[in-house]
């Protein structure tokens, strides 16, 4: 093929300018010892490093999340191992007071060092971290984990919620404790309580009593019924009836009586004061005090409709359009559910007074199943054919005003009884409040009868089935603490490897191999150097140099 | 005497001497760039005269080589500028300091240092910091790719401006070569001057050459058919502001009164490159760059809103909402009166796409996609009033009661409102581009560390005397509107769940109470005897029955635990709500991708098109200089075949000056005969 002469010095000069670019690339590339320094180079590589790097960057941070929840447990655990030798202490003191040959002024002496540990475990229920924060008081990091009451006694200020940190791209580890879970751990005496009902003057303290003769049978009752529920019906006359029934409606047996107690008549002997009914249940009987009358404890009628205002309130101002007898009615009302009265008046028609009771029907949302004739024949409908018009259902009368003729709905619906409840509780202590009763208790001075020795004797030995209570759950705690440590420590590991592979996965796609790329130099370099002989060599030829 | 030998010596003389001085033409221009070598082409005289003369002065080219050498440059052009303006995205994406993943890297290490302490007031510090450093780095990223937009509106105009100069060089080339090929002269080095320009105009847009005169007059047509140059004249080429959107330049070709629009024709070529690479690579990424901050804002504003910060209060926006897209009104709509909005209904479908919405009706209208050109017509779309989410098919509702008419579409996540007098025109256009200025426009909108709402907003306490296992799954909360009930005076009732005892059914049940009284505990309605399903959630409502949270359990309670739920005053440790926001990195978001996901797959993109980009420069160069070499071996010059033809023509002249001589031996001889 024909060259003409610029055509060789471009092409030589392009050649030795590529070798030159080439080698400065390689030497860039040693010299960084990374693969590629953009994108066009490798682009798969570029986004898989992003993505690489993003997994270590977590890794870093799920291992500073084990190290900060390593601290806290640790702390936790040193606390939890202190508490537990006060404790251990305090046991030795006060069997040591114990001791029937002690005077006063030996048990006041054991009584100050009791008093001094009680303070010592205080502080160390309150302790914070290095940054100022209560460890053990929930999400209230500000709040004093325990506060100390007039009495003596101690009260947790905290709350129950605990903190989730992240550990591993789908773990989550709880790195605190709460003092609720770890120092609230004494059962108090069981009680039933009353609430609710509040509105009724004659229910309050209307519960006392409650002997519970076995606590593990009582306790697996309440536990199986949940609140108990009071509801008070007021019937006909002023008959009363009351019924308890457990939190889904099923009545209990009073085993006293052997009678289950849905809608149990009561009679109140003087008016405005209650009657006392013992009520047993397995393992515990109670007294309940039942009211001289129903007040909040009964279900209300609530009406609606244009024909409220038709509500007779000269003939029968009393009676519209409260219930006669709220026990019927609610019986009644179990059958119908929410109804209409739909009353039509005209002096003109053959029809004067047209009244029907409408049920109200869920599926279509309106008033459109007909129950009037069914209740006509039950009986339990009544319609006073005159002026004013008299409507009479079990428990309820009702008497609109009829002079003229109109047309007009009510719709009734029944408001629920506001729920009188009695609830079980059993309030936790701590043996804050343990130790400091303890400390009372030794410090009443002259103890002299038999009586006054086994009441402090009693105490101490609650106080010390309290302690145990206590090392018990000191002691669960220090396991689970350790489980925890445990469960972090394997995930520290977990992490430390994936940490690994994911670095050498890195290194692979990003770091250069010098090996290869020491070659690729020496090799680009014979490249160029060889370019630039050759030209110096052919540069010279020209047919001119031959003529003269 | 017309074929003496003296007049055959003096025609052979001047003709080698011609033939001498058009060689060390050659020999003379040997590095002059576009040279064609011109060769003396010698021909006898007709008989019966004798002698030699020039047929003509050849320049020796291959035109076909010369046009694929103009193809060849055009191509790689492109290349070179779209490879030149991709190093920029290039570093951008890859240097740690401004690559959006390492920032997002950084925050959420931030954000999970204070989970796991958020009382620390340091912590909170340092996570506003690397929010800050974020939207910086957004925004620094986007301020870059718009630097780079407007350097190629600088760069576009200039080049036009250096067409516009070309042409009417080449215009006027035309009308002198014709001019001395019509008087008959040489225009060899005229031609080279042209093929040189036509050579420099291949370098920005493509384009072909047609001659209808056996190459005297070129004419250059761009790759439609417009053409550039025709014979004497010259069309302009102009730079305007785009439509709808004034950001996207135009090209336009002036012929005479009419401007016709060419940026899409311009083929390869430097200028066709520039655009290619904007409307290709740029614009897409800026797009995307602003989807990923609006998701991530927004994502982020909505978790942060259900928290509460250590003032005890429900969170506020982290981010300054990014409310509103860009609209444009087509330049030559017709309707009146005319106010546009675009909002967001769900970020996490958001395409990075631009729409163009066009009436093509009465009340009918197209929107098209243009990432893929999906099309969407108004006959199928679902009524907006009537379906309570929106399909993919978008949806859309009109209002015409009153003076202005309101449209209103949804689609893709984006909800454009269009409000005119009576209905819009038939033909009027809108650009609609929900995400290109996201990033531009992002900000943090907290500045005191104690605002970072980083706890829950509920509390949960489990009774003393549960005996159950049953434990606090989850709370969500559902409303962090500024209209949420949780917000501080709207809603302070604490309640209680409590579960009852097995019904007849062996079913367990709960029942939900007000608590504000703790001696009197209000049931609340229709949340008596309740179904329990351990793990599922329970929905409290307001009054009004407007859901504010769903809390979960977990396992089985016993009859009686009971679980109190209430505001969650002083909980300054708590970092529920810091956990959930630093759980948003994994969360599929973007469309169905987390933030960094959808950043690895633009990077990919990126980086595939400046791998193809680089390629095909460097496919180019090689095949520019072959189909150069080609073109030079033919006409380029040889030294020495130059130095070979002057020994050959001037052995010739030298021949031919012995026939002189030779006449004029002859002549002596015969005068000095006849004497």
């Amino acid at each position: 093929m024909r060259i003409s002469t610029t055509q060789f010095y471009t092409e030589s000069t392009r050649n030795m300018l590529e070798g030159q670019s080439s080698l400065a690339e390689i030497q860039n590339k040693i010299a960084s010892g990374k693969n590629f320094t953009s994108l066009a180079e490798d682009p798969v590589g570029a986004s898989r490093v992003v993505n690489l790097k993003r997994e270590l960057a977590q890794f870093d941070i799920f291992q500073s999340n084990i190290d900060g929840t390593k601290r806290r447990l640790e702390l936790e655990e040193t606390t939890l191992d202190a508490l537990n030798n006060a404790t251990t202490r305090a046991q030795e003191l006060i069997i040591q007071a114990s001791n029937g040959t002690l005077s006063d002024a030996d048990r006041l002496a054991i009584s100050y060092e009791l008093e001094e540990l009680v303070e010592y475990s205080a502080s160390l229920m309150n302790t914070r971290d290095a940054k100022g924060e209560y460890i053990f008081s929930g999400s209230k990091g500000t709040t004093q984990t325990y506060v100390k009451n007039a009495d003596g006694t101690y009260t947790y200020q905290g709350d129950d919620s605990r903190k989730q940190i992240q550990v591993g791209s789908n773990q989550y580890l709880e790195s605190t404790d709460t003092g609720q879970d770890l120092f609230e751990s004494v059962p108090g005496a069981l009680s039933l309580s009353l609430i609710g009902g509040g509105n009724n003057p004659q229910l309050d303290g209307a519960f006392s009593n409650l002997e519970i003769t076995d606590e593990t049978a009582f306790s697996a009752f309440m536990q199986s019924t949940g609140d108990l529920k009071l509801s008070i019906n007021e019937g006909t006359a002023g008959a009363l009836y009351y019924s308890l029934t457990d939190s889904a409606g099923t009545p209990i047996t009073n085993e006293n009586t052997g009678t289950d107690l849905n809608l149990t008549s009561y009679t109140v002997s003087t008016p405005a004061t209650s009657v006392t009914e013992t009520i047993a249940v397995p393992g515990a009987t109670f007294d309940l005090a039942l009211p001289a009358s129903a007040g909040v404890s009964e279900p209300s009628i609530s009406l609606a409709g244009d024909g409220v205002d038709r509500l007779s309130t000269v003939s029968s101002p009393s009676t519209n359009p409260t219930l006669s007898n709220s026990q019927e009615f609610v019986d009644f009302y179990a059958s119908t559910g929410p109804f209409r009265i739909s009353v039509a008046v005209n002096p003109a028609a053959t029809t004067v007074y047209d009244v029907s009771i409408l049920g109200y029907n869920e599926s279509t949302g309106l008033y459109d199943q007909d129950l009037t004739a069914a209740l006509e024949t039950a009986g339990s409908l009544t319609i006073g054919n005159t002026d004013p018009l008299t409507i009479n259902l079990p428990g309820w009368n009702l008497s609109l005003d009829a002079s003229e003729s109109f047309e007009a709905d009510i719709d009734v619906s029944l408001e629920p009884a506001q729920e009188v409840t009695l609830r079980l509780e059993q309030p936790l202590s701590n043996i804050l409040s343990v130790l400091s009763n303890a400390v009372e208790a030794m410090r009443t001075n002259s103890i002299t009868s038999a009586s006054d020795r086994s009441a402090l004797f009693g105490t101490l030995a609650g106080s010390l089935d309290s302690l145990a209570v206590i090392q018990g759950r000191y002691s669960q705690s220090i396991a689970g603490l350790g489980a925890r440590l445990n469960a972090v420590d394997s995930a520290e590991f977990a992490n430390g490897d994936f940490k690994l592979l994911t670095e050498a996965t890195l290194s692979s796609v990003v770091d250069l191999d010098y090996a290869s790329a020491a070659t690729e130099l020496s090799k680009r370099q014979l490249a160029l150097e060889a370019a630039y002989s050759s030209f110096a060599k052919i540069q010279g030829l020209s047919l001119f140099n031959f003529i003269n | 005497m017309s074929s003496s030998l003296l007049s055959i010596g003096t025609q052979a003389l001047n003709a080698n001497q011609s033939a001498l001085s058009y060689t060390g033409q050659n020999i003379a221009n040997v590095n002059t760039e576009g040279y064609t070598r011109q060769r003396v082409n010698f021909e006898t005289q007709q008989p019966p005269i004798l002698g030699v003369g020039i047929q003509d002065v050849q320049r020796v080219t291959d035109q076909f080589l010369v046009e694929q050498v103009w193809r060849d440059q055009s191509a790689l052009s492109s290349s070179e500028q779209q490879a030149k303006k991709m190093e920029l995205l290039d570093k951008l994406m890859v240097s740690e300091s401004t690559s959006l993943s390492s920032a997002m890297d950084n925050y959420f290490a931030a954000l999970q240092r204070t989970v796991d302490d958020p009382l620390f007031i340091g912590n909170r510090q340092l996570f506003l910091a690397e929010a800050e450093s974020l939207v910086s780095t957004f925004r620094t990223f986007d301020q870059r790719l718009t630097e780079q937009q407007t350097a190629i509106t600088t760069e576009a105009r200039s080049m036009v401006g250096t067409i516009n100069t070309i042409t009417g060089s080449i215009a006027q080339l035309n009308v002198k070569i014709s001019s001395l090929a019509a008087s008959g002269q040489n225009y060899n080095s005229l031609l080279d001057d042209r093929d040189q320009l036509t050579k420099e105009l291949a370098k920005f847009v493509s384009l072909d050459v047609v001659s209808s005169d056996g190459g005297i007059t070129n004419n250059i047509l761009l790759a439609n058919g417009e053409p550039l140059v025709s014979s004497g004249r010259a069309a302009t080429m102009t730079v305007r502001d785009g439509s709808p959107d004034p950001a996207q330049i135009d090209v336009f070709l002036q012929r005479g009164n009419t401007a016709a629009k060419i940026t899409g024709v311009l083929g390869e070529g430097a200028l066709g490159g520039l655009f290619t690479y904007r409307d290709e690579v740029l614009q897409p990424t800026r797009s995307e760059v602003g989807r990923i901050a609006l998701v991530l804002t927004t994502t982020m504003n909505e978790q942060h809103r259900k928290g509460v910060d250590l003032d005890g209060r429900l969170g506020s926006d982290l981010f300054s909402p990014t409310l509103q897209g860009q609209v444009y009104s087509g330049l030559s709509n017709k309707s009146t009166g005319v106010t546009t909005n675009l909002t967001f209904y769900d970020v996490t479908q958001l395409t990075a796409s631009d729409y163009e919405v066009e009436i093509t009706g009465v009340d009918s209208f197209r929107v098209k996609r243009l990432t893929d050109g999906a099309l969407f017509y108004s006959r199928d779309m679902a009524n907006l009033e009537a379906s309570e989410s929106v399909g993919p098919g978008g949806a859309f509702s009109r209002d015409d009661s009153g003076n202005v008419g309101t449209l209103t579409l949804s689609l893709d996540g984006f909800t454009f409102t269009l409000n005119s007098n009576g209905k819009p025109q038939k033909g009027d256009q809108f650009l609609l581009q929900p995400t290109k200025n996201a990033a531009r426009a992002m900000q943090l909108a907290i500045t005191r560390p104690e605002s970072l709402a980083l706890a829950s907003p509920l509390r949960v306490t489990p009774a003393s005397s549960n005996a159950g296992n049953a434990e606090l799954l989850s709370i969500e909360i559902l409303d962090g509107s500024d209209t949420s009930p949780l917000r501080p005076g709207q809603l302070d009732t604490p309640i209680e769940i409590v579960f009852n005892a097995l019904n007849a059914d062996g079913e367990q049940k709960y029942s939900v109470y007000d608590v504000t009284d703790p001696d009197n505990p209000a049931l609340i309605d229709g949340m008596s005897q309740l179904n329990y399903t351990p793990g599922e959630p329970i929905t409290i409502n307001t009054l009004a029955g407007d859901a504010i949270y769903q809390i979960a359990f977990a396992n089985q309670p016993r009859p009686g635990d009971r679980f109190m739920v209430e505001y969650n005053t002083d909980g300054v440790s708590d970092n529920t709500n810091a956990l959930a926001l630093s759980d948003l990195q994994r969360a599929e978001t973007a469309n169905g991708y987390s933030y960094q996901d959808a950043y690895g797959q633009l990077l990919a993109q990126v980086g595939t098109k400046a791998n193809s980009i680089t390629v095909a420069y460097e496919a180019g160069k090689a095949v520019l200089s072959a189909s150069e070499d080609a073109l030079e071996s033919i006409r380029g010059v040889n030294l020495d075949e130059e130095a070979a033809r002057l020994i050959q023509y001037q052995q010739a002249y030298t021949a031919s000056t012995r026939l002189i001589t030779a006449y004029q031996d002859i002549f002596d001889s015969l005068i000095s005969a006849v004497r």
